[in-house]
């Protein structure tokens, strides 16, 4: 194994990392909404 | 543009920009690929395995953070839980209502793999006067759409799901001896023949998140008691208006 394959592998483990990130904050941000609108309907119910 | 799908988009350029900078230092094949400028038409198995290995590895690394944020969030659920002010997510007191089933040591309370689906039913039942400051939850761990009155009586009987709020202090308590408290039999029977018929409009869920927002969330309990009265009041008005 060289160090150019050693390379290869750390930088497709960081753009994963990268990009589970980005995921998880769009998904976060959509759930969050999500909850907001909920806790509103629910508030307009009572 | 929401926040939401400007991340999604920006995850996306973010993985293009750094995949056409590794592309040409990683294969001779594809940098002449990236020379040419026909990336996609030009590229070889190594750079579709590059794409799909990254996928591969976004998913476990998605659904390991997803799962640290629900851990999180039922440790912050568990803080806030009954504090007066404080506005709760249905999903934290659904978590928070599970967890504390478990801890009554019913362990056949479950959940679906997202937190979503809580298999616990609740009816809140009201004590017969309207202006006590107490409230009871009847929690059971199956769902009671087709329960019928005599197992609804079981569940009442058997006092092991209770819980009791006072609402002056906002303080709760689990499975407690109600035989203790003045009123319990009037409010025990208030409880069976409030807890049916069960209202087809409302599924479980929402009755579940409905009654544990208003019992637990002090501020939004007040909330909700002071429209109930002032409902009421105004129906009143109306009644002595048409004598």
């Amino acid at each position: 194994m060289n160090v150019l394959s050693v390379v290869y592998v750390a930088v497709m483990i960081f753009i994963a990392i990268v990009v589970s990130i980005l995921l998880f904050a769009g998904w976060r941000l959509s759930e969050a909404s999500n909850d907001l609108q909920n806790a509103q309907l629910l508030i307009m119910d009572m | 543009m929401r926040r939401s799908t400007a991340f999604r988009i920006a995850g996306l350029i973010v993985l293009a920009v750094i995949a056409l900078l590794i592309f040409p230092l990683t294969n001779e094949a594809i940098r002449q690929a990236a020379d040419s400028l026909v990336f996609w038409a030009g590229t070889s198995s190594t750079s579709l395995i590059l794409l799909l290995v990254v996928a591969v590895l976004c998913v476990p690394g998605f659904l390991a953070l997803r799962w640290l944020w629900a851990r999180y969030e039922l440790w912050g659920s568990k803080k806030v839980l009954g504090m007066g002010d404080k506005m709760f997510s249905v999903d934290q007191m659904r978590e928070a209502a599970f967890e504390e089933i478990r801890a009554l040591g019913v362990e056949d309370a479950s959940m679906d793999s997202q937190g979503k689906q809580l298999h616990v039913a609740a009816q809140r039942i009201n004590s017969p006067s309207s202006d006590t400051p107490y409230a009871f939850f009847l929690i059971t761990t199956e769902p009671v759409r087709g329960a019928n009155k005599n197992e609804w009586k079981n569940i009442a009987d058997s006092k092991k799901w209770v819980i009791f709020v006072d609402r002056r202090t906002n303080e709760r308590s689990w499975n407690p001896d109600i035989n203790d408290w003045a009123g319990a039999d009037a409010l025990l029977a208030g409880m069976r023949e409030q807890a049916l018929p069960i209202e087809k409009k409302k599924s479980l869920e929402k009755m579940l998140e409905e009654n544990i927002m208003r019992g637990f969330g002090g501020a939004v309990g007040e909330k909700a008691a002071s429209r109930e009265d002032a409902g009421k009041e105004k129906h009143q008005d109306k009644g002595s208006e048409k004598k």
